[in-house]
């Protein structure tokens, strides 16, 4: 049979839209997004013999399009990084409406958590793998996965503001803020 | 990614905030007016209670405190996001790409 045949071109194009949506809460750019589900469909079309039959196509696409996303990232630290203390000072200063969590905040929110968490998040929370998928998919264990979706809920919560880190007791370095915020009056 | 900075654990400022902070002290205070009504009282009277500062940090312990309701709703607008764009149609390039992959396929 030819793997190449019909099946694998609608297979493919059935998961366009999974991956899509996939690439676009990973990385929070479209054009970005679209690129790397292009990379990715490539690369799945090219190494298509390293694909094994009667497993999830569609773990191993999100597999490849992760591995793409985090190379990409290391290559463009720098880059990145400058991006996201913008993204940090843009939240500072429009901290959104009050009383309700406003959309273009949560993406903002979302886009600030380290790549892992979002991705572990992302994974579990949005796409509806398992802990043990996710887990296969980022290649990492189960416990990691788990531990990165709640410390990803965890500094959501906090960094939208529905909940103070108080709540879940500070540590050194946010008590240093609370107490310089507090007009520089020492917590005991 | 985590490390830098001194962040240590799930509840320490991430290294975003930390820039942030530095454009002016009243930041840490804006988070307070975006809580629900009702909220700002009781978070006061826990910050002055020390044995609050000293809870112990574990990510199932603080998962735990989140209120349920919140973490629904930060839920439904992750899901919001995703299934935003997997309603979006096909983009042409991409339909475009597995054809010419096929043909090119076909030629060989």
């Amino acid at each position: 049979m030819n793997i190449h045949s019909g099946p694998l071109k609608q297979a493919l194009l059935g998961l366009i839209p999974n991956l899509r949506a996939f690439a676009v809460s990973l990385c929070g750019d479209v054009e970005r997004a679209d690129d790397l589900v292009q990379e990715t469909l490539l690369k799945a079309w090219n190494h298509l013999e390293s694909f094994q039959e009667g497993t999830n196509l569609r773990a191993w696409l999100f597999t490849i399009l992760r591995n793409t996303y985090f190379s990409d990232c290391r290559r463009r630290r720098r880059e990145v990084e400058d991006r996201e203390g913008k993204k940090a000072a843009e939240l500072a200063i429009h901290p959104g409406q009050q009383g309700h969590l406003d959309m273009q905040d949560f993406r903002r929110a979302l886009n600030m958590l380290p790549p892992d968490q979002r991705e572990a998040l992302v994974l579990v929370g949005a796409a509806g793998f398992s802990y043990e998928e996710a887990a296969s998919v980022s290649g990492c264990a189960v416990g990691t996965i788990k531990s990165r979706v709640n410390r990803a809920r965890t500094k959501l919560t906090e960094m939208l503001g529905v909940n103070t880190p108080r709540e879940f007791g500070p540590d050194s370095s946010t008590e240093a803020i609370v107490a310089r915020t507090a007009g520089g009056t020492r917590l005991p | 990614m985590n490390g830098k900075n001194g962040f240590t654990g799930p509840t320490g400022p991430s290294e975003a905030q930390m820039k942030g902070e530095s454009g002016g002290g009243r930041r840490v205070r804006q988070p307070v007016g975006k809580r629900p009504a009702g909220c700002a009282e009781a978070n006061t009277e826990m910050e002055n209670r020390p044995d609050m500062q000293r809870a112990p940090r574990h990510d199932s312990q603080a998962t735990g405190m989140i209120d349920r309701s919140l973490q629904a709703q930060l839920g439904r607008q992750l899901r919001a996001i995703f299934e935003g764009i997997e309603e979006e149609p096909v983009p042409e390039r991409f339909v475009k790409l597995l054809e010419a992959l096929e043909a090119r396929e076909k030629q060989r």
